[in-house]
């Protein structure tokens, strides 16, 4: 991959499908090693934005890039991992053959970090895809995509359908590939509460329009309530103000709230999250 | 508040050991190894439908060359009409007709192909989302698609070649034909032996990875692909007399051709070199003096005419697989 | 040792990992030259981001109690055991038996804790004795 170039970058990126644009205009830049939480409300552009970074699908205007390279480009796949919302895998296939498969259709390939996953729902090997429940069959897709130890993960949903046991002991191994190879997990989710100590990026997608995105700190000191009129109202300030963000600082849920009911379209692309392009730095 | 918002803690804590990206990639070789592990029951089955073909094939060209060679024996040409000759034509007639069913089987050939082979090979994935998981590996879809190509579209130019190869043996138990629905040129015939079957199964399959891509749903591009190809032989059969030049003849004593041959067209042609067909003929007879004319394609052309239908149906088959990989290089939603 | 974070329990992830590491220098649980498991042993287990794990240890770094050595790992260099040796394992196992107790009694998880906080409360007041830790 190219040395020092984001995990992600997306520069004006649109997406439409008759005459329908899913994605608008959507600009922004995940630094390596980053765990970024794409929420949202459903339909706001998730499921497409990790879809078009797995190159799956093309932009219509913009552009997309991961590690560097164009999005499903032939450097770029060997590198990067993805997880589909419907854990689309070949239903007669066993367990053990789909590993099999993944071993012979990538460059690397990593059996032990495979099976760890596996074994967390204790999977059995010699089950036929179709034949396993939805937790398990989640886990036997993820493991496709940890087996290939790949620079970036985009896992579409990826604790929807397991149990709160096992949804703690697979994120604990996602979270240790990024803590040991410095891989870049971007996971898309409806429950704030997955997030909560897991994520230190965030990227707010509504109506298929990028409303907030940063470091999760730097968000979270961006913003604080004031008074005004005799109601709460968040505020942002261009300028963080550190000392400042204790009482009156918002929590995830409220300034994810804040966003989403804000009259008018409110928008906010944190520093850290802008890409390098000229016309990248949109600031509504 | 929670102090966790007050110093935040950047990226650069975190001790990445970024491994470089080598430049390898998964070799074609590698992508057909998979592929050809993929559909190894396709083609387990595909081998089984072969062998079994081939048997009724084999036994069905055996009675017809024997109730030909021993119609030829009997020397029934000409104008005999002992028992014996109108016995043997009985048998003859009746193994020409059973090839006609054979012949059947063999056109079905390429429809199969086309519907099992060809059509799947991207609606079911597309279907059943497995593209998703499919082309996010290391393998860059184009490749992904040529070692799929490579192993079922290598599938089918054997099965197409088998076919034709048993097509042919039935259709040489015949040759030279002594009965006009024997001919090679005869729309069954034609399209169940030699090229234009092997170059027709080809078709079919490529016409069914294109339905594919463009449908995406395995049921309609199957139909899509059956009725492509249909269309095309049916127009190469009604088109099959016009590949090849035809040749005419002034013969001095009226018909002069053999079963094997293809009259295209026949009459008179008068004193002043007007070609008349005998219909056009006055009821009184045709004008006095002129000479019987005959349009046909003789027997020696059928292979000419044969590999000219495969090289059209080869053509088409290409511009399919090309289409196909622009659809799929075209990630649209 | 073995961190349990609890989310959502209102104390940050990187709080939670100070206080246990405290509490396990307090009771002996850690010792001088114990190495503290590795940020991606507390992120399996645990399943907080790593930079809260980084971020807990180099708190701790800075208050003295650890010290991360390069490609080794990070090593308890100072204990915060007031009494050592048999004092401590006297009292130890005096409070367990007072805890096997109150479970007999039907006391849930919550009401011991609670019991011993107020007590702890009550009887470390800075009047009472100048030695609390800060917390």
């Amino acid at each position: 991959m190219i040395p020092g170039s984001a995990a992600l970058e997306a520069v004006e990126l649109t997406l439409r499908h008759r005459r329908r644009t899913l994605l608008d205009a959507c600009s922004l830049r995940l630094p390596r090693g980053a765990v970024c939480g794409v929420v949202g409300p459903n339909g706001a552009g998730k499921s497409l934005l990790l879809s078009a970074a797995a190159g799956l699908v093309g932009p219509d205007s913009g552009r997309i890039t991961v590690l560097g390279r164009p999005a499903g480009s032939a450097q770029a796949l060997p590198a990067v991992g993805y997880l589909d919302q419907r854990r689309s895998l070949y239903r007669r296939m066993t367990v053990a053959e789909l590993l099999a498969t993944g071993r012979r259709t990538n460059v690397r390939w990593h059996q032990d970090r495979a099976l760890e996953l596996l074994g967390l729902g204790r999977v059995p090997l010699d089950a036929r895809i179709g034949a396993l429940s939805g937790g398990q069959r989640t886990l036997a897709a993820l493991a496709t995509v940890r087996g290939k130890a790949p620079q970036l993960m985009l896992l579409d949903e990826p604790l929807a359908e397991l149990d709160p046991l096992v949804r703690r002991a697979v994120l604990g191994l996602l979270l240790a590939d990024v803590a040991d190879h410095g891989a870049t997990v971007m996971l898309s989710t409806h429950i704030l509460t997955d997030l909560d100590e897991v994520v230190d990026h965030l990227v707010l997608l509504d109506a298929g329009q990028v409303r907030l995105a940063g470091q999760l700190s730097e968000l979270l000191t961006a913003h604080r309530f004031v008074d005004r009129d005799g109601s709460s109202v968040l505020v942002r300030r261009e300028r963080p103000d550190a000392a400042a963000a204790d009482a009156d600082g918002p929590t995830l849920d409220e300034l994810v709230v804040s966003y989403l009911h804000a009259p008018g379209p409110g928008r906010w692309l944190a520093p850290g999250m802008r890409p390098d392009a000229p016309h990248g730095a949109l600031i509504a | 508040m929670s102090v966790d918002r007050m110093s935040a803690p950047t990226l650069e804590q975190v001790p990445l050991r970024v491994r470089e990206e080598r430049p390898v990639r998964v070799g074609l070789l590698a992508v057909t190894g998979e592929a050809l592990h993929h559909h190894r029951r396709l083609l387990a089955l595909l081998g089984l439908g072969l062998l079994v073909l081939a048997g009724p094939v084999l036994t069905t060209a055996d009675s017809v060359a024997s109730a030909h060679s021993a119609w030829s024996a009997a020397n029934c040409g000409g104008a005999r009409l002992a028992d014996v000759c109108q016995a043997l034509n009985l048998d003859l007639t009746g193994a020409v007709l059973s090839a006609e069913d054979v012949q059947l089987a063999l056109l079905a050939v390429p429809l199969l192909v086309g519907a099992l082979l060809g059509a799947p090979l991207l609606a079911r994935e597309y279907e059943q989302g497995t593209y998703r998981l499919a082309w996010t590996q290391a393998v860059p879809r184009g490749r992904w698609l040529t070692g799929r190509l490579l192993v079922l579209g290598g599938a089918s130019v054997l099965t197409g070649a088998v076919a034709a190869l048993l097509g042919t043996r039935l259709y040489l138990a015949a040759s030279p034909a002594v009965l006009r629905e024997s001919s090679g040129y005869a729309p069954l015939p034609f399209n169940s032996f030699g090229p234009v079957l092997a170059a027709g199964t080809v078709l079919a399959f490529a016409l069914g990875v294109l339905c594919g891509a463009l449908w995406r749903r395995t049921l309609p591009a199957i139909a899509a692909s059956v009725a492509g190809f249909g269309g095309v032989a049916l127009l190469l059969t009604a088109l099959r007399g016009d590949l090849q030049p035809a040749r005419t003849i002034f013969p001095p004593h009226g018909y002069d051709l053999r079963p094997d041959d293809w009259l295209m067209a026949d009459g008179v042609v008068t004193t002043d070199g007007h070609r008349l067909s005998y219909a056009q003929c006055e009821p009184g007879g045709c004008p006095a003096g002129s000479r019987t004319f005959e349009i046909y394609h003789d027997a020696g052309q059928l292979w000419a005419t044969q590999w000219t239908a495969a090289a059209i149906m080869l053509a088409l088959a290409a511009t399919a697989l090309l289409l196909s990989y622009r659809t799929v290089g075209r990630n649209r939603l | 040792m073995e961190f349990r974070l609890r989310k959502g329990s209102g104390v940050p992830a990187y709080q939670q990992i100070v206080q246990q590491t405290q509490q396990a220098l307090r009771v002996g649980t850690l010792r001088l030259g114990d190495k503290l498991p590795t940020a991606r042993e507390v992120v399996a287990a645990t399943a907080v981001n790593p930079n809260t794990v980084l971020r807990a240890y180099q708190e701790l770094q800075r208050a003295g109690l650890v010290e991360s050595r390069q490609g080794l790992g990070t090593f308890v260099v100072r204990t915060l055991g007031r009494a050592e040796g048999a004092a401590t394992e006297e009292l130890r196992e005096e409070l367990d038996a007072w805890v096997a107790r109150a479970r007999e009694h039907g006391l849930e998880r919550e009401d011991v804790l609670a019991l011993t906080a107020s007590a702890v409360e009550r009887l470390f007041q800075p009047s009472h004795s100048g030695n609390g830790e800060p917390a």
